[in-house]
């Protein structure tokens, strides 16, 4: 099934309440706007480094000296579309690997959440704690989750003040860069409909088109 | 977590008008530059100042606010002829902007530390009861990829380590004693640590999983002799609820010179359990009831901070700290005997 159609699916499950609160954040973010304010195709990328699940300090320039580099920004493992688009990437990363390119994904959840989530959902992709959104700040996707969205997270039990470590309630929207080695960006997704996600077999078509 | 500070409440609905969805396209999300304007302008409270501060057109300063108004939703800035103030909102956004923008330069100047030879400080508080053990990964992280790096640690009790944080003569601290953190101190809770105590092979104690408090009455405890003894605001009130006078004979202020009093027959001694026990001695945990304590990391609220505070304040907030996983930290190599015994998994 590609990534859409699980989407999509996930979608389909969801009350009514959530609807609501999802147009009203998807009106509030003015989907037309959102390629304009972040990063996109042509810009360089600020360089910057975080640290991973294992709790080292990975740095994207050290990165990029290897190969292009495709950059994920998500919510949490909180988020179902979220886990669905790691477990895609996760999927994918042997023909990421094999067209040259690394993967690292980034969300600013803290306090070894995203070494649960990796064990959990069985990844192997490299999760970058963006620990108060700095990174998706400096690439133009951090906003504040608007007051009906932030009601919907906390109504499904999830507290984001604990898992950021702070209480700004500020989350990416989730986006997918592909970045050559110079730290130009070549693709870029950037969606506020959170339901929508890049599809693995075009991020692996733009590192093919790098190589 | 934070609190961000809150100012004067009051009734300024006046200016409170909110823009009618239509009228104005929301941005997607904020830009970096559009935070730092906002912060100049919080901090100067003059569009002159704030836009000559950060190198633009006062035009330019405007429209950045005003975007950035849009995006959350609501005014930032009262603006009257003569006086530029912030709003509620304003107030309310800007300890979270501050450290999102923090976050934003502090990312961009690790990536360079880790290249260059600058000097990365890191000045540390650690409480005196705290096992600096824990820290052995972060440490070592930093100092393997900042070459600068350059760490002092010093011991001290949690409200000197709070004092110092707000004086800025410490970057970061760990602490105890959650009651008495000032507000303008960024804390984030890492772990809950449970007191054990330490006796000989030998002592009654040594047989059992876990100590009752109760049982302490009959013991001669010996006291660690510094100011504000973490442990001993944890102990005595558990103490004190039995109706248990705790007897205290001899008293010292270095840990090893403690343990050579409990080899020695003194007494017994209290200790946190990630701390390692010495050799010939052995460790027990409280029961009826438990007794613990949080563990914080502390740092000071709106500071920018150098790459080996960032570094440092990142690992720390993004690594796991269950009962386990910090009972793990640093001990791989150490002797599992050692240890301080667990009776039972803490739950996540």
């Amino acid at each position: 099934m590609a990534l859409k159609d699980e989407l999509e699916k996930q979608q389909g499950r969801w009350p009514a309440a959530a609807h609501a609160a999802y147009e009203e954040l998807v009106r509030r973010l003015g989907a037309a706007e959102t390629a304009e304010r972040a990063l996109k195709l042509g810009d360089k990328i600020p360089d910057f480094a975080l640290p991973n699940a294992e709790g080292k300090l990975v740095a994207s320039d050290e990165l990029l000296a290897r190969g292009p580099l495709v950059i994920n920004f998500f919510r949490g493992d909180w988020c179902p579309f979220c886990r669905l688009m790691l477990q895609a990437l996760d999927r994918a990363l042997p023909a990421i690997t094999a067209a040259g390119g690394q993967l690292v994904a980034l969300s600013p959840d803290t306090g070894g959440r995203l070494a649960r989530a990796k064990k959990r959902l069985k990844l192997s992709i490299d999760l970058l704690a963006d620990v108060d959104n700095g990174v998706a700040l400096a690439f133009g996707v951090a906003f504040r989750a608007p007051e009906p969205y932030r009601k919907l997270i906390a109504s499904f039990g999830t507290n984001l003040a604990e898992r950021h470590g702070n209480d700004a309630w500020i989350i990416p929207i989730p986006a997918t860069y592909v970045v050559d080695r110079e730290g130009i960006v070549r693709y870029a997704f950037v969606e506020p409909e959170f339901v929508r996600r890049a599809e693995p077999d075009d991020i692996v078509a733009v590192l093919k088109q790098l190589s | 977590m934070t609190t961000p500070s809150r100012g004067c409440h009051g009734g300024r609905a006046r200016e409170r008008m909110r823009r009618a969805p239509s009228e104005k396209r929301p941005h997607a999300a904020m830009e970096f530059n559009q935070v730092r304007y906002f912060l100049t302008l919080a901090n100067t409270l003059n569009f002159t100042r704030a836009a000559e501060s950060c190198n633009v057109t006062q035009p330019a300063l405007t429209r950045a606010i005003q975007k950035l108004e849009d995006e959350l939703g609501g005014l930032l800035f009262y603006r009257e002829r003569n006086l530029t103030q912030l709003t509620e909102l304003g107030q309310l956004m800007r300890p979270f902007l501050e450290q999102t923008s923090a976050a934003a330069q502090a990312a961009r100047e690790q990536a360079l530390a880790f290249k260059r030879r600058d000097n990365a400080p890191l000045r540390l508080g650690l409480d005196h009861s705290i096992a600096a053990v824990v820290l052995r990964p972060v440490l070592g992280e930093l100092a393997a990829r900042i070459k600068g790096f350059a760490l002092s640690m010093q011991e001290a009790s949690s409200p000197e380590i709070y004092g110092s944080l707000l004086e800025g003569a410490l970057d970061a601290g760990l602490a105890v004693a959650e009651a008495f953190v000032p507000e303008r101190l960024n804390r984030w809770k890492l772990y809950d640590e449970r007191i054990v105590v330490l006796c000989p092979p030998m002592h009654g104690f040594a047989g059992l999983d876990a100590v009752p408090i109760a049982r302490l009455a009959q013991e001669r405890i010996l006291r660690r002799d510094i100011p504000d003894w973490a442990i001993a605001h944890t102990i005595e009130p558990l103490a004190a609820a039995l109706g248990i006078q705790l007897q205290i004979q001899h008293s010292g202020s270095q840990e090893d010179h403690l343990h050579e009093m409990v080899k020695a027959g003194l007494g017994i001694a209290f200790a946190g359990e990630f701390q390692p026990v010495p050799a010939g001695l052995v460790a027990r945990p409280f029961v009826e009831p438990e007794a613990s304590r949080g563990v914080m990391l502390v740092a000071a609220a709106g500071r920018q901070h150098g790459p080996g505070v960032a570094g440092f304040l990142k690992l720390m907030r993004a690594r796991e700290w269950s009962a386990e996983a910090t009972a793990r930290h640093g001990h791989e190599n150490d002797n599992p005997d050692r240890l301080a015994v667990r009776v039972t998994s803490a739950p996540n």
